[in-house]
């Protein structure tokens, strides 16, 4: 049998107070509305995310624009009883590196390159706090920026990913496709190096 | 691992905020997908309709001559005419109006019945994706 448009499954009468999950169940159905209130929930957190990844404004843009794209497009693959914001971000990151591949805006090299590191990184110690003086100064935030620049994208990811969006490790290393400890080793590294330059800058 | 003030440190980051004009590119574009998707099915099934009927016809025909060359419609005449006859011997009628039924025939008949209902069916019950556009805040489905 050919399937037609299914009937709307899920009624909703204010979709800003549901949650992600109930919201993507129903996108499943087509429900636009449903689509529009995660793009708004999420547009301004991928736009962060993808910055991550590119630097010119219009590969950001195609970016976020490609993620959102696909989720309506793949949202029947995304399985009842898991996190939605996870699985956003999971496409949003290989939505990313398929646009650095595509554009070789950044060397395959450097993509490739934090592989090869978990062994250094295995063997160091937990990076100490930050000095609170670190805290005093007025240009800190740019001062951040800068020294997550030197990171790898998927490091910079991770920090992003950890500090900002409050996802854990687990489902951390799903979105970057990473095991668990690879991925806390790859967290303490770009710890260790955020820290050197934050407070060689300083010097 | 004591990550207090890398916490803190990260709630500093700058935010930038996402035009307005992305969010519309986004809809625009899967309005789109599904305004061509609902024409494709919409063209397919009407397509399946116009087929099935095209084929009916001459199925139909193939129908009636088998069945006048094979008796059934003798045998179905008989049992309508003569009750009696058809009541005493009524085994042998069911074996003799089985075995003239035009089976094949029959069955491609059903099918295309089926492939017809269901395309109008499709047609019918399904809901044409009606892009909402910029500012619409009325739920489509209430």
């Amino acid at each position: 049998m050919i399937p037609h448009m299914a009937e709307p499954r899920i009624i909703i009468s204010d979709y800003s107070r549901e949650d992600d999950e109930t919201l993507a169940e129903a996108c499943k159905n087509k429900d636009e509305l449903a689509f529009q209130e995660l793009m708004r929930r999420y547009i301004g957190q991928i736009f962060n995310f993808s910055r991550q990844y590119a630097h010119a404004q219009e590969d950001i843009d195609d970016i976020v624009q490609d993620t959102f794209f696909k989720v309506w497009r793949y949202i029947g693959r995304f399985k009842i009883g898991l996190r939605f914001k996870p699985w956003l971000f999971t496409i949003a990151r290989n939505t990313a590196l398929d646009h650095i591949k595509k554009k070789k805006a950044s060397p395959f090299s450097d993509l490739d390159n934090a592989e090869t590191e978990t062994t250094f990184a295995d063997s160091l110690s937990d990076p100490e706090p930050l000095p609170p003086e670190l805290f005093e100064r007025s240009a800190l935030a740019a001062e951040l920026v800068q020294a997550l620049e030197i990171l790898h994208p998927d490091h910079r990811a991770i920090l992003i990913l950890h500090y900002r969006e409050h996802l854990t490790f687990e489902e951390i290393a799903k979105i970057v496709g990473h095991p668990m400890n690879t991925v806390k080793s790859w967290h303490r590294r770009a710890l260790f190096r955020l820290r050197k330059e934050l407070t060689h800058q300083n010097e | 691992m004591n990550t207090e003030s890398y916490n803190k440190l990260f709630q500093l980051l700058p935010e930038e905020k996402a035009s307005p004009k992305l969010f519309n590119a986004v809809i625009a574009r899967v309005e789109r997908r599904e305004t061509l998707f609902a024409q494709v099915r919409a063209l397919f099934h009407a397509t399946c309709a116009a087929l099935s009927v095209a084929a009916a016809i001459p199925v139909i025909g193939y129908i009636i001559s088998a069945s006048q060359e094979s008796g059934l419609s003798a045998y179905v005449s008989l049992a309508l005419s003569d009750s009696t006859y058809a009541l005493s011997n009524w085994k042998a009628l069911i074996l003799s109006i089985a075995d003239s039924v035009p089976l094949m025939s029959g069955m491609a008949f059903v099918l295309i019945l089926i492939i017809f209902a269901n395309a109008v069916r499709s047609i019918a019950f399904s809901r044409p994706f009606v892009p909402l556009g910029r500012g619409k805040s009325m739920a489509r489905f209430a």
